[in-house]
Parts: C-alpha cells; structure tokens; sequence
C-alpha cells in the first residue's frame, strides 16, 4: 500500500484532525496544498470509494453539530487501520526529506 | 452559463459513471459542481474555461477506472443472474434490449435522415458524427423515456455489456458502407460496401450469441430483420446523393 499517492496521502492528512465530508476534504487539500492538487469529482469519490473499501477510511454515523451538519453529505473518518498507514507514510517521507538534506539537495529549515 | 444548465451538463457525464458508483456518489458530485460553480462565476470567462477543462480532464481520469472497477462484479451479478433468476426475468431483460436496439435502429435512422436533409453535411463524415450523436443520446435518454434502466445493477451491466459493442460495430458498418462508395464507385465498391455492411452486423448477433445465449433466434430476429431495414433506407438516399453536400434543396 505504501507509497500512498498524492491524492491518498492528503485525504489521509485532511481527515487527520477529525471527520469529514467529501467537499470540505477537497477543500482542505487544496489549502493545504496552495490549490498545487486540485481534486476534481470523479478522482476525490472514486478515492474515497477505494479507500473504503481498503479499510483506510469508514464512513462515519456521527454528525458534528445540528448547524453545521449536511445530512444529505456523507462523513468519513479515518480508521485505525488508515491513521497507521499515514504515520507510516509520513516518516518514510520525512525520511527522504532527512536524506535529500543530508545530500544538501535541500537547504535544513 | 447558468447553474441549471452547468449542472445538466455535469449530470451528463457522471450519468457516464457505472451505476453503482453513481448511485452512491452521483448526488454529492453534483452538489460539489454546484459549490465549485458558484466559486468559479466570480472569476469570469477565463476561470470558467479553466473549470471545464479541470472538469472534463478529472472525468477522463477516473472514468476508465471506475468502469474498469465496476467490470468484475458485473460479471459476477450477470452470472449469479443466469443460475437464478427465473424465465420472466430473463424474458424482461432480453425484451428490454430488443426495445432499445430496435428504437435505435428506427428512430435512429429517422432522425439520422431527418437532421442531415436539414442540416446538409458537406462530407460523410458529417453524416456518421450526426448517427454517432443520434446513437449516444437514444442510448442515453431512451432508457429514462422507456423506464428501459432498470434500478437493479444487472441491466445497468448488461446494456453496457451487450448492447454497446453491438451498437459500435454497427454504426462502423453503417458509417463504412456509404464512405467507400464514395471514394471508389463501382460494382466492387458495391460489393466491399456490403461486406462491410453485413460483416459488423453478423458480429454483433455473435456477440449476443456468445453473451446471451438464450433466445438467440429473438436476437437474431432483431438485429438481422429489423436493423439493415431502416438504415437502408438512409444508405441508398446517401447512395443517390439526397443527404450529402448539395447545399439545402429548393423548394419544389
């Protein structure tokens, strides 16, 4: 499963702080990403779609509060499963990103 | 471009989606066109021309693979079908694909001929986009007119499955039998145009064969009875040069 791809790794990271639905996930990538990856329909649910069925993600019965809450919207989570597979996408990018500075291929910040 | 008629047009192309992926996402990608559309106006016409093209190159992405996902279980549901389902529904479904292929193979042709004595195409090819368009949107609205698309997966797979293909090869026989008479008349011409006229189409009925092989003799009715009537007659009126290049005809 690891490496995740762009569009993966960030539905990953957006769901990270807590649940979501499609449209605020894509949203939040693109201001994550300053609009870099921009996720259009077809890729953002077909995404969600496989990574339910992966096990990275669930669909989520709860809802976040009455005035905020689109019942017609779906919300998804990450699941334990998902979480573990971010943290392990995550070091194995800060990895690269310690041996690309090691290689003065990026200046240390 | 109004919000109604952007979302039309987007509904199009998710209506492209496999059914059950549709069923479950189609109404939130429609409500995320809608959110991203009203972003998008305040930008003016260049923002809006890149939001179509952003649109239509996520659609050419993920819809390969959605079909291509949705394939397995089709086959799968088609299969279990054929162990269980008892002879009505078999009957129904095959019936369904009868209605759609004769409306496509009649009023098809109708409105085939119909458009290019109006429109006047120059050349064939503008002929065979006309039948190509006419093709597409009977597939796409006949169903919601005939309540053909049935809720269930089964007949979403078996249209796409069956009737497609055989639509395809159709049309490249139809489209192949005026083109080449055009460039090289003659008996030969003639007779190469009838090979590829009935060539596609016997192909098609072994294709239903091979798919569906019950009722192969409704099938082979169908397509071998019904099919080279109408598109016929619009062949010999291209044969004779009513359809094609002469400019609008004067009224007699």
């Amino acid at each position: 499963m690891i490496p995740l791809t762009a569009a993966v790794f960030n539905i990953l990271l957006a769901l990270a702080d807590g649940e979501k639905h499609g449209y605020a996930i894509k949203l939040e990538v693109e201001n994550a990403t300053d609009g870099k990856i921009h996720m259009g329909p077809g890729t953002l649910y077909g995404s969600l779609d496989r990574m339910v069925k992966a096990g990275l993600i669930e669909e989520s019965e709860h809802r976040p509060g009455a005035d905020e809450d689109d019942e017609r919207r779906r919300y998804y989570r990450l699941s334990q499963f998902g979480r573990r597979v971010l943290q392990l996408e995550a070091s194995r990018l800060a990895d690269l990103v310690r041996a690309a500075m090691a290689k003065k291929v990026l200046a240390p910040t | 471009m109004n919000p109604n008629r952007a979302r039309l047009c987007y509904r199009l192309l998710v209506d492209c989606y496999p059914l059950e992926f549709r069923r479950r996402y189609g109404e939130e990608m429609i409500r995320q066109l809608d959110s991203d559309w009203e972003r998008t106006r305040a930008t003016g016409t260049a923002g809006t021309r890149r939001f179509w093209t952003d649109l239509l190159l996520d659609f050419a992405k993920s819809w390969p693979g959605e079909v291509f996902a949705a394939v397995p279980r089709g086959i799968w549901i088609l299969l279990a079908i054929l162990a269980m389902v008892d002879a009505f529904a078999l009957y129904a479904l095959n019936w369904r694909l009868q209605v759609i292929a004769s409306a496509v193979a009649w009023f098809g042709s109708l409105l085939v001929a119909c458009a290019a004595y109006f429109l006047r195409p120059a050349k064939a090819l503008g002929l065979v986009f006309l039948y190509a368009l006419v093709v597409f949107f009977l597939v796409r609205i006949a169903p919601h007119w005939l309540d053909l698309r049935s809720p269930d997966v089964h007949t979403g797979f078996a249209l796409r499955a069956f009737v497609l293909p055989i639509m395809a090869m159709q049309g490249l026989g139809f489209a192949m039998s005026f083109v080449l008479p055009l460039k090289r008349p003659g008996l030969k011409a003639n007779l190469r145009c009838a090979l590829f006229f009935v060539a596609p189409l016997l192909a098609g009925v072994s294709l239903a064969l091979a798919g569906v092989a019950w009722n192969f003799v409704i099938w082979g009715s169908t397509w071998g009875l019904l099919m080279p009537q109408p598109l016929g007659l619009v062949f010999r009126a291209i044969r004779h040069g009513d359809l094609i290049g002469k400019g609008r005809p004067a009224k007699r």
